[in-house]
């Protein structure tokens, strides 16, 4: 190889004028070469996989990147199953955009109860689909509240992952909004009435209050305009917010590498026993996912989703209205405090997300100290509290 | 027609029975797939230099398939028997007098497994290791005699085939057309899932023990036939399935179904989906057999009894209306008598074995008149409810659409005069909370028929054609 | 990635090692695996497959014509656009007389075709046609799919035509 070949930075054409080059020739020196330990773990380089992917490493050098991930492991410990619950989040979340795409297909915004009957009984399977959207939706939210609950049993929010933490309720809201705003879409009775009271809900806000209501309903009442708004919402805006924070959550677990509970830590190094997340963990996690998969379709064909009669905005409220379960915290404790006393019941709401936010900063020291065990024990409380709370919603 | 009715609120005695059998299917069909496991497993063994540890792997496998089938199957399968006696006696009646033979040779076969698998385990430390290798393999061959002789009797069901209740034609009815897809599906599926309770078992071993990597690759393997022959053998089923049936399954596709049973179409999607994950998941162990843990392994065994659930389902909806095809109606009316002229303009309480001795076109006729011909499949607002599925009735519409309500090709044919009929519309009216008497809906009805034909009779436009 | 992190030292005892006989297995049942992952991708496909037009003639064996009326026919030398099922067609009175009615879809690349007074002509590339539906001129290959018409309660209906190709 001739030194014009070899010298680096060099402004001069790419490649030699002399003879015919086997492979394009790359003058950069952070290209050119695949580093050593790279080498070691290629397929053969005569073989087309490892001329592909040596072509490709000198291109894009991400080796680094690779071998990184390559390192990545969770920890195996009587709890680990728990590990699993965030990426049943992201599970619920690449079904609801795949279905949601599908419904995209023959959802038309300005037909939309017309458009959900058609997929529902013409379609081939959207009833199917519909259903595997509504199921998903339900789901994804039961896993990312016992996703939140037991990263906080396992204190997996101290220093260093406050900003996991953070960001995993900055997802929990983002979320909750996108079954709020995907409700009103198919525009019948349950859709129209549960939204035009959710919202009313936000109305009694003080100050801010009717004005936030009104943006969000894009007028006094819920109308054709609510649609107009929550549609491009529900189908754009908040699945890149959604998509953005995830990226930076789960950025930050890969960086900070998966929380060890206390009693773990304490085990002496040859005792901790740990899995590769590329391929053994991931060996696990599939079939989780794949019986998650099955459990969607057969609650869809057990229980499927039914399009209640066509919103009609003069007609009485049906009986016993109320909110998807997700939002029967807030939506029974503004019931609790009614009158003069509505302003107390939204402090408490506001209250809830707020003690979430506090609590890595609360909490810190590893392995737990007193405080910690008392932020523990409020945290089972406050769990019985919540599901106390949803369970008398939905039953009453 | 039936006893007294055995009505369970919400759920529903079809449903009853359906959940029982369909923990039941799982179990039993681990049940005689785990004989074969244990039947390769041990010859496997005999021929590894480490036989010892793997057999000392193959116990704790053999313990909790004693535990889980003889203890769980048995619970099941006679639940099972207690449940269909309940749900559908006249059904029952017919399938015992049958097939006498057939359960009489299915329960030698149980007593014959049972004797068996006793010796087999309990005898684990002491019988010579040919001994042990022939007791699971009479194991299974007892345990899929077992197979043999049910698989007939459920299958015709759906199929009867050459059997008529004129002819009586038990060999026929018993080797009906869908008996041999049947059984070749349900003989690769019990393969399937005892290779899942393999990984089961497997997956609780330490990852640095070398065998555990033979044993999960072993277990994994018995996916395989299923694998390949499973979508062949459906296939094959489906050709036999009765013409509406199969109508009724394309038909599901879409929702247009609102009563023509498109959930038949969906739990054989679930089947399939099921199915796949399975296939797909046991792929995934035999990439990286030492790292198998215990939820994985669960999750799939779970997906199988998913799968099951499906399958189960759509074989059953796909009998409807009938419990036995072509000849018992789900709501134990025959149809040879429902075809008689006259037969169905009788009193159809007066058709019943127990007379409920109620007063005609009051409420408790229409009670139970529904009970008897109505809640063999429909509760009242739960599973199959027929609140929510008469929610646009009126007291008139539900009395002349009973006439017709078996021309959708789901249900059948109703029994009974007008008076029934305005009996169990009047009824359906007090469930949705409007109070219309029976003797009201039969005046109104008969008022109509006078003004129409009055009308009919004088001269019109139109000419018939 | 399996084989870089296997052989790369693992966090456990002896690496995993995949020989020949297994990798190859592990290829047959992974085709058999996506072969079942097609299977179960059927109801997706029908969803989004497109549907089939239904027969826009359906049982009575005729259609309505939509947006042509019969006074837009009356006159000799008439004629009009219009729609049936969900297909377009040109209906008109010959100088003749003669009530006459065509699919409008061109033969060469599907516009649908102008009643122009004295002629039909595309106007996507300039084809034209006679009142008898031939292809005269430009790139159509064939003629016009004829249509049988008439009036019935104020309403145009057409028909296939029972003549097959020439009315």
């Amino acid at each position: 190889m001739d030194d014009s070949r070899r010298k680096p930075d060099s402004d001069g054409p790419v490649g030699s004028t002399e003879g015919t080059p086997a492979a394009v020739d790359i003058p950069d020196s952070r290209f050119a070469e695949i580093p050593p330990d790279a080498e070691k773990v290629l397929p053969p380089a005569d073989s087309v996989a490892g001329k592909a992917s040596r072509a490709f490493l000198r291109r894009v050098p991400i080796w680094p990147v690779i071998e990184f991930l390559s390192h990545k492991k969770v920890p195996r410990h009587k709890h680990s199953f728990w590990y699993t619950l965030g990426s049943m989040g992201l599970f619920f979340l690449i079904v609801q955009i795949v279905t949601g795409v599908l419904l995209m297909i023959y959802y038309s915004p300005s037909q939309p109860w017309s458009s959900v009957q058609r997929i529902v009984m013409e379609i081939p399977f959207g009833g199917l689909i519909r259903s595997i959207h509504h199921w998903s939706a339900n789901l994804m939210l039961l896993a990312l509240f016992v996703h939140l609950f037991s990263t906080f049993f396992m204190k997996a929010y101290r220093p260093p992952r406050e900003l996991t933490w953070l960001t995993g309720l900055a997802l929990l809201g983002t979320t909750m909004f996108l079954g709020f705003s995907g409700y009103l879409l198919p525009w019948d009775d349950l859709s129209f009435f549960a939204t035009r009271v959710g919202i009313s809900e936000i109305e009694k806000t003080p100050l801010l209050g009717t004005w936030v209501a009104g943006l969000v309903r894009g007028g006094p009442d819920v109308t054709v305009d609510t649609i107009g708004r929550f549609y491009p919402l529900h189908v754009v805006v908040l699945p890149l917010l959604l998509l953005g924070i995830l990226g930076i959550h789960l950025f930050f677990v890969q960086v900070q590498g998966v929380s060890e509970p206390d009693s773990f830590r304490a085990l002496t190094p040859e005792k901790k026993r740990y899995h590769r997340f590329f391929s053994e963990y991931l060996v696990n996690e599939i079939p989780i996912w794949m019986a998650l998969t099955a459990l969607l379709v057969a609650l869809s064909a057990l229980f499927p989703r039914v399009l209640a009669p066509e919103a009609d905005p003069g007609a009485a409220a049906p009986e016993g209205i109320k909110p998807e379960w997700y939002f029967m915290v807030p939506f029974q404790m503004l019931k609790l405090f009614p009158g003069s006393l509505e302003f107390l019941g939204m402090a408490l709401t506001g209250l809830i997300p707020l003690l979430f936010l506090v609590v890595p900063f609360v909490d810190r020291t590893v392995p737990a100290d007193r405080r910690g065990r008392v932020v523990a024990r409020l945290g089972v409380g406050f769990l019985a509290f919540l599901a106390g709370m949803t369970a008398w919603g939905i039953l009453s | 027609m039936n006893y007294p009715v055995w009505d369970i609120p919400f759920l529903g005695a079809g449903l009853v029975v359906a959940i029982i059998a369909i923990i039941h299917v799982l179990i039993s069909h681990f049940a005689i797939g785990g004989g074969a496991f244990l039947f390769v497993a041990e010859l496997w063994s005999n021929r590894q230099p480490d036989g010892e540890r793997i057999r000392a792997w193959l116990h704790k496998y053999a313990t909790f398939f004693l535990v889980y089938t003889t203890v769980f199957g048995a619970m099941t399968g006679v639940g099972i028997w207690f449940s269909i006696q309940l749900a559908s006696p006249e059904g029952t009646s017919l399938l015992i007098h049958q097939y006498v033979f057939a359960w009489a040779i299915e329960w030698v076969m149980f007593l014959g497994e049972l004797t068996v698998l006793y010796l087999y385990y309990y005898g684990w430390k002491t019988n010579s290791r040919r001994l042990q290798v022939w007791l699971a393999g009479l194991y299974f061959v007892i345990a899929w005699g077992s197979l043999f002789v049910i698989n007939g009797i459920l299958t015709f069901m759906l199929t009867p085939g050459g059997w008529t209740l004129e002819n009586t034609d038990i060999v026929a009815g018993f080797f009906n057309p869908g008996y041999w897809p049947s059984l070749a599906i349900r003989t690769l599926v019990m393969f399937l899932v005892a290779g899942l309770g393999g990984l089961l078992i497997a997956s609780r071993m330490e990852e640095e023990d070398a065998l555990k990597e033979r044993i999960v690759l072993f277990s994994s393997r018995w996916v395989l036939p299923a694998a390949l022959l499973l979508p062949g053998l459906f296939y094959w089923y489906w050709t036999t399935l009765p013409v509406n049936t199969a109508r009724l399954m394309a038909a599901g596709a879409t929702g247009l179904g609102g009563g023509r049973l498109e959930v038949m179409t969906l739990f054989a999607v679930v089947t399939g989906v099921a199915g796949m994950l399975i296939v797909l998941g046991s792929l995934l162990f035999q990439a990286r057999p030492k790292a198998l843990t215990f939820s994985a392994a669960l999750a799939l065994f779970v997906v199988a009894q998913i799968g099951f659930l499906g399958g189960e389902f759509s074989r059953e909806m796909a009998r409807k209306p009938y419990v036995i095809y072509d000849t018992l109606y789900s709501n134990s009316v025959w149809k040879h008598k429902a075809a008689e002229p006259g037969y169905r303009d009788r009193s159809f309480l007066s058709l019943t074995r127990w007379d409920p001795d109620v007063v005609p076109l009051t409420p408790a006729h229409g009670e139970w008149a529904f009970r008897l011909q109505c809640a063999s499949c429909h509760t009242r607002d739960g599973y199959r409810g027929i609140v929510p599925r008469t929610a646009s009735w009126t007291a008139l519409s539900g009395f002349k659409w009973l006439l017709t309500m078996d021309q959708q090709g789901v249900m059948p044919p109703f029994v009974g005069t007008a008076e029934d009929r305005a009996a169990i519309s009047a009824y359906i009216q007090s469930l949705h909370g409007r109070t219309v008497s029976a003797a009201e809906i039969l005046s109104q009805a008969r008022a109509e028929e006078v003004s129409r034909s009055k009308s009919a009779s004088a001269p019109t436009r139109e000419v018939e054609p | 990635m399996g084989d870089m992190v296997k052989r790369d030292a693992p966090a456990g005892p002896e690496p995993n090692r995949v020989d020949k006989g297994r990798r190859r297995f592990l290829w047959v049942t992974g085709g058999l695996g996506l072969a079942w992952l097609g299977l179960s991708a059927y109801p997706v496909y029908r969803y989004i497959a497109p549907r089939p037009v239904p027969d826009p003639f359906g049982k009575e064996g005729r259609a309505a014509v939509k947006k042509v009326s019969p006074a837009d026919v009356a006159a000799r030398g008439a004629g009009a656009n219009g729609s049936y099922g969900q297909r377009g067609c040109i209906v008109f009175r010959t100088p003749q007389g003669e009530l006459k009615a065509f699919d409008s879809k061109c033969t060469h690349a599907g516009c649908n075709v102008n009643f122009a007074g004295d002629s039909i002509s595309c106007h996507c590339h300039g084809g034209i046609y006679d009142f008898d539906g031939k292809n005269v001129s430009g790139p159509p290959p064939r003629p016009l799919t004829p249509l049988k018409v008439f009036e019935e309660n104020g309403v145009l209906y057409v028909a296939p035509s029972d003549q097959g190709k020439e009315v």
